[in-house]
């Protein structure tokens, strides 16, 4: 196993931004749950 | 229980047990019982994932953990997507390049094989210990509510999972995972919609949110900076990411469910399935507990859902205290429904004034009923020094067994069951894997044939199913189950996740320098978690930090020495 393995190049993918954005859409649900119902 | 319970309860998990088997029969060689072959698609990759990771633990406590203290602990999550992204991002690349069958062998080619094993072990004593917890858990809670005998429950549940786990590795894993997730989420739905249905007529789905909000079960979000506060959205977002970043990146009960992927590209799709289905999942199983606190507003509830804590002060000195709280707690109810039934008909009228005051009267009464449930726990602790006074594990079960019908009863007890079987069977298939490629294959000085590695691997994951019962069988209950997992994952996780970050990201640190500051960093963090230095969550940023600067230290400490770097 050589350490020249180790280098690989990180490539961002459209599917990371989709996690990214139903999570922050996830937790403004939940903001407007939670000031909805207090 | 009822012969129908027992039908739907046996035959589903046999059903599991026996199609994990069949389905999985005859693995040829260690690639095949390790890797499933590198066959797994995304989906069967992503229900792998979460179905080790919910446990039954998940299951029993965390509604409880809502009907108590609201759903807050949903934060804790908030960190996992994050995770989910750098580990597609940085570690499967690295680790499908190398073609490693565990987490640790790249830790070899990278510093030197002391550090490969020390993470190994590392690994070994969290896992093997909490794979203990993962049976012991739900059979002390079962055992208990039930009538069941501990030992025996314990004994059962390991035996179902040595069965196919032993046989058929990870693919029998994976294959039992996707059925044993399919019975859990139907359960819990029938579960939901069963108790939205048990409400009063008036009552509907947004009133009941209305209630659990007046009642501060939807305080959801909290933005403040107490670090003595274990849910905040901040300390789920950092420590809660820690946390993550190194269970699903370093955890070869993980590791190995990914591993097993056809490609990069699948591995990958499966934690991103897992990134965006993970918090409303969460979600979803605390607003089950919401609304189970809900229905215990209209219906009688004990003062402890223990039942072998109201057992234990029954039978002692304190009996006629006890029953006098619980003659306070049947009027206390009274009122309770009396104010609910107010604040109901004040939200009908939508009139403003009226709502704020039948909410404050709720909050007063709570207050009351929080106050009544101390002290019976104050009189449970003076009946029993060992009983658990601790209800949140009991809340949900109890929920189950006196108010669901026939049959759900016996579904639940199969999802909470089932959830005990898919953790237990990744934990069981990755301590084998470890012990036998890290420590016997890797150490042993005359190397053998695939087949008898292969045996070995088997007989290794046999050894630690025994292992598991066995600390079951001796296991004592702590504060809250789900969180003694995550502190004993907190005490490793952080070191363990600085090698690997080391690895990766730092190319001039050596072996040497890793190796001595992965041991200081770890006897510092068990020092820091016995003084109670910080929140356990935060324990996983402080080792991971701790142990990079060490070892940067060391490194110079070594280059300024002039000591040839050992590889």
């Amino acid at each position: 196993m050589s350490k020249d393995n180790m280098n690989t190049k990180f490539e961002w993918k459209k599917e990371y931004t989709i996690v990214i954005l139903l999570n922050m859409i996830y937790i403004l649900i939940f903001y407007f749950i939670m000031i909805l119902n207090n | 229980m009822a012969l129908l319970d027992w039908i739907i309860l046996g035959s589903t998990l046999l059903f599991i047990v026996g199609y994990g088997v069949w389905k999985t029969r005859g693995s040829k060689n260690v690639d095949d019982y390790v890797l499933s072959g590198n066959d797994a698609k995304w989906w069967t990759i992503g229900l792998s994932v979460m179905a080790t990771q919910a446990s039954a633990i998940t299951f029993l406590s965390t509604p409880g953990q809502a009907f108590h203290d609201g759903m807050g602990f949903v934060q804790f999550y908030f960190g996992l997507p994050l995770a989910m992204i750098v580990i597609c991002l940085v570690f499967i690349p690295i680790y499908k390049k190398l073609k490693v069958f565990t987490a640790y062998e790249m830790l070899e080619g990278r510093f030197d094989l002391k550090t490969r094993t020390l993470t190994a072990f590392l690994f070994l004593v969290q896992r093997g210990l909490a794979a203990g917890i993962t049976i012991f858990a739900p059979s002390i809670i079962l055992s208990a509510v039930l009538g069941w005998d501990l030992r025996t429950l314990n004994i059962i549940i390991g035996i179902l999972v040595i069965i196919y786990t032993v046989s058929g590795g990870t693919k029998a894993v994976s294959v039992t995972q996707k059925q044993q997730m399919f019975i859990i989420m139907m359960g819990m739905f029938f579960a939901f919609f069963f108790i939205l249905g048990s409400f009063p007529t008036d009552v509907s789905f947004g009133k009941a949110l209305k209630i659990a909000g007046a009642n501060n079960k939807l305080d959801i979000l909290d933005f403040t900076f107490d670090t003595n506060n274990r849910y905040t959205f901040w300390s789920g977002i950092t420590g809660g990411f820690f946390l993550a970043l190194a269970y699903f990146g370093t955890d070869q009960s993980q590791v190995q469910r990914y591993l097993s992927g056809k490609s990069v590209r699948e591995s990958q799709l499966g934690l991103i399935f897992n990134g965006i289905l993970k918090i409303p999942m969460q979600f979803f199983i605390l607003l089950v507990g919401a609304m189970v606190f809900v229905f215990y507003q209209y219906n009688p509830s004990p003062l402890n859902f223990n039942p072998a804590a109201t057992e234990a002060v029954m039978e002692s000195e304190y009996l006629d205290d006890y029953k006098a709280l619980e003659e306070d707690h049947l009027e206390l109810e009274m009122e309770k429904r009396i104010a609910q039934n107010a604040f109901s008909a004040a939200l009908e009228l939508k009139e403003y004034n009226a709502i704020q005051q039948a909410k404050q009267n709720i909050i007063k009464i709570n207050e009351k009923e929080r106050a009544s449930r101390d002290t019976a726990k104050e009189l449970i602790e003076k009946a029993s020094t060992t009983v658990e006074t601790n209800d949140k594990d009991y809340v949900f079960i109890h929920f189950i067994l006196n108010n669901l019908p026939t049959g759900l009863i016996g579904l639940l007890l199969a999802v909470i069951l089932s959830a005990a079987m898919s953790s237990t069977a990744s934990e069981l298939n990755a301590l084998g894997t470890i012990t036998a490629l890290d420590l016997y294959k890797r150490n042993n000085k005359n190397p053998k044939g695939d087949k008898h590695y292969l045996f070995a691997t088997k007989g290794f994951t046999l050894l630690w199913g025994i292992i598991a019962i066995a600390i079951a069988c001796v296991a004592s209950l702590f504060d809250n189950l789900i969180q003694l997992v995550n502190i004993i994952g907190s005490i490793f996780y952080g070191n363990v996740l600085g090698i690997f970050l080391l690895a990766f990201f730092f190319k001039f640190v050596k072996g040497n320098a890793v190796f001595v500051a992965a041991i200081v960093t770890q006897i510092i963090v068990i020092i820091g978690w016995y003084m109670d230095w910080m929140s356990y969550l935060w324990l996983n940023a402080f080792g991971c930090v701790l142990v990079i600067i060490l070892a940067f230290i060391t490194q110079a400490f070594d280059n300024f020495l002039g000591n040839s770097p050992i590889e």
